[in-house]
């Protein structure tokens, strides 16, 4: 209830700062390019508050605990990301006046089907992105509340829906500054409380040492909600009861170890049955109660490898996760395709000067690193504090979990209250501010064109003298601002309803791959158009067009490969494949174009003066 | 060199543009070598340091500290990248203002501002 309550508040207060923001974004500019008065400290929260999604709430923490501290080079790539972005677009892509990145791709190349193409891609970024903002959603929802899992996505798409359709750009800064500040809070409140009150980390055995993870001395029963197959490192003598039998669990967890009428080899498959299981068996275990006697090594669910602390404390060597290839993999992908993010660059366009731009964006490389500082605390205090998780297979839920495990009173179910509202606030501000992108992308580009007036006035506040279709617009036809704003909201309605059912189809799916598909797109199709069209005068349309197709074939490829190969496949490089996918974009992108008839002299440029002359030059 | 030469994209204006894109281009490559050197690096060090069973520093294990160095670094070096691309872009607003003098009124009037 206390969750509910929470939730509940952290969504009005969002709800109440767009509504009350949207007082004052009447004018046609406003509802889409909030106005650069933003500073860059409230622009910088606001980014870091849009990126900071699910999987950095509770994906990093969940994926630290199950595959070890090999993990934690995602935040350091999900961070570095932005030293690209600062380097090489920040400034240029503010001064050039474009607002997405097929606004770019006009600007820079002049090409309406490139800017098609373009539009497609961000779409597609885009549904990927929030496909796992409502999944975690939904399991939060349903952790915290028990609000059966359809129920629950279909509840956070309607508060996105609505926070996107009240709200401007402008409101939605404010409202994402704020959605920052929610989650550090709830992040970082519960796991500095949790570690002064543990007085450091417990159990350094466990976790830096030669055990694998073990129940306490109390014993342990764990509820499988469904059949559950999981694989035992080491021999134990286990049982199943049926739920109503529970409710002297730590007499039945003694119990256990004596059992006499054990029988050696089978592993239990109806409820009541005691038996020993040899290391290294796989066994179906039936929905119930297992109860494992204290001291005994857990069983893992499928598809999780169990390691001793030595090796779970490994940040790099080995195979899967720590496998050198992986990690540079990783790297590049994060490192080059935070600027390939829709609902990021967007955020750029409410920088005041392109020096702006620059100090928002160093700004957001501190903010984030705040944040990630904590995770890994969740990761390190889940491995021993809560390790049924890693018989359910749930390890996402570390952090829901986590409070309860080290406080077994009020305050517990107070911090479970404060880390759910903060886990809801990533999911909802990532997903309104990729919202807020793919329904542009809808309405605006691969819609039917309105009439140019309506279509495109006002999109740019002050767009380039020499942009190719400088919208004028007509006082005489019926308010284009309202067609606008009708179309707009139409789009982001039916922008949600797709991810949703994915989601909902997706339920069983690891929360990190399909934002790894979308970090790996945006690092073999944007990054490349950007880094070329700002800083290499030889960029052609074909160049960019053949280039993005081939990047974004290879690396869709190798991970749709992964996702058939199953739980399998999840570690290995064909999930990560930015290190082939991102050179062979470049190459492809530089070579087509020096074959290619380069565009006209003066159109780039004036294209190039646009991004690179400070703004007081004109 | 003037404004005016600036805005109608007279050949000595383009020469200076084309000098502040080097000129910035080759600050941002210079730092992309820093920051992509550092995040190579990481993983060479952290392979290379042999497993340790239970070292610590203030009770944080070193794994953990080797992965949380790079936060501060990355700050450092985008807030010392930020000082010299403020400077050269404001070398060469001065460039610019230089011609301007006889010119009455301020250069940088809100209006023109993008």
């Amino acid at each position: 209830m206390l969750a509910i309550g929470a939730i509940v508040a952290v969504t009005t207060g969002a709800l109440g700062i767009g509504a009350w923001g949207v007082r004052w974004a009447r004018t046609t500019s406003d509802l889409f390019v909030a106005s650069r008065a933003v500073t860059p400290w409230w622009n910088a929260a606001a980014i870091s508050g849009e990126y900071l999604s699910a999987a950095s709430f509770l994906g990093v923490a969940g994926l630290t605990m199950r595959s070890g501290l090999a993990a934690l080079w995602l935040p350091v790539g999900f961070t570095a990301g932005y030293l690209a972005l600062l380097l090489f677009v920040a400034a240029p892509l503010r001064r050039s006046g474009a607002y997405t990145l097929p606004d770019f791709v006009e600007v820079r190349l002049g090409d309406r089907g490139l800017r098609t193409v373009a539009s497609l891609i961000v779409l597609a970024i885009g549904v990927l992105y929030v496909v796992p903002q409502l999944r975690g959603a939904g399991l939060v929802l349903g952790e915290v509340a028990d609000v059966p899992y359809t129920a629950g996505i279909v509840l956070a798409a309607a508060v996105v829906v609505g926070s996107v359709a009240l709200g401007g750009m402008r409101a939605v800064t404010y409202v994402q500054a704020f959605q920052y500040w929610v989650k550090i809070v709830a992040i970082s409140l519960p796991a500095c409380l949790m570690v002064v009150h543990l007085g450091g980390l417990p159990e350094r055995a466990a976790l830096l040492g030669r055990e694998l993870p073990t129940v306490g001395d109390r014993g342990l029963t764990i509820r499988l909600a469904e059949p559950t197959t999981v694989v035992f490192p080491r021999t134990v003598r286990v049982r199943v009861v049926a739920d109503e039998e529970l409710r002297d669990a730590p007499a039945l967890a003694r119990a256990v170890p004596d059992a006499g009428r054990a029988r050696e080899g089978a592993p239990p498959e109806r409820v009541g049955a005691v038996r020993v299981v040899p290391a290294g068996d796989a066994a179906r275990l039936p929905a119930g109660a297992l109860v494992l006697p204290p001291r005994a090594t857990l069983p893992v669910a499928e598809g999780i490898t169990a390691k001793t602390g030595q090796e779970w404390a490994r940040p790099a060597g080995g195979e899967g996760r720590g496998s050198p290839l992986f990690l540079y993999s990783l790297l590049v992908a994060t490192f080059l395709g935070t600027m390939g993010l829709p609902h990021i660059l967007v955020r750029f366009y409410t920088n005041a000067t392109g020096s702006a731009a620059r100090h928002t964006t160093v700004r957001v490389l501190g903010l984030l690193g705040v944040f990630y500082l904590f995770p890994v605390v969740y990761g390190l205090l889940g491995r021993v504090l809560v390790p049924e998780l890693y018989v359910t297979g749930q390890t996402d839920l570390v952090v829901l979990r986590l409070p309860e495990a080290v406080f077994d009173d009020a305050t517990g179910r107070t911090l479970v209250a404060v880390v759910a509202a903060g886990a809801f606030a990533a999911f909802v501000s990532t997903a309104s501010g990729l919202l807020v992108s793919t329904a542009g992308t809808v309405a605006y580009d691969l819609l039917p064109r309105l009439r140019r007036g309506a279509a495109a006035g006002g999109r740019r506040s002050a767009p380039l003298a020499r942009g190719p279709s400088t919208p004028t617009l007509d006082p005489a036809t019926e308010d284009p601002a309202a067609l606008r704003r009708r179309r707009f909201r139409v789009s982001a309605l039916a922008a949600i309803v797709v991810p949703a059912l994915l989601a909902i189809a997706a339920r069983g799916l690891d929360i990190t791959i399909l934002v790894s598909w979308s970090f790996a797109l945006a690092a073999s199709t944007f990054c490349p158009l950007l880094l070329l069209g700002i800083w290499w005068t030889g960029l052609t349309p074909r160049g960019a067009l053949a280039g993005m197709l081939a990047g974004g074939a290879v690396a869709s490829a190798g991970i749709v490969a992964a996702l058939a190969g199953g739980e399998a496949m999840e570690e290995s490089l064909l999930s990560q494949p930015a290190v082939v996918s991102v050179p062979l974009a470049f190459a492809t992108m530089w070579l087509v174009s020096r074959r290619d008839e380069p565009l006209p002299r003066a159109q780039v440029a004036a294209a190039m003066r646009a991004m690179h002359a400070p703004e007081r030059a004109g | 060199m003037a404004r005016r030469e600036l805005d109608e994209a007279t050949p000595h204006a383009q020469l200076f543009l084309d000098r502040l894109r080097r000129a910035h281009l080759s600050l941002a490559g210079v730092a992309a070598l820093a920051g992509g050197g550092l995040l190579a690096a990481l993983p060479l060090v952290a392979l290379a340091l042999p497993a340790l069973d239970d070292d610590a520093w203030l009770g944080v294990p070193w794994p953990v500290l080797l992965l949380l160095t790079p936060y501060p670094l990355l700050v450092a070096l985008a807030w010392l990248y930020v000082r010299r691309a403020d400077a050269l872009d404001e070398a060469f607003l001065a460039l610019v203002a230089e011609d301007e003098e006889p010119e009455p009124g301020p250069p940088d009037a809100p209006g023109s501002r993008r």
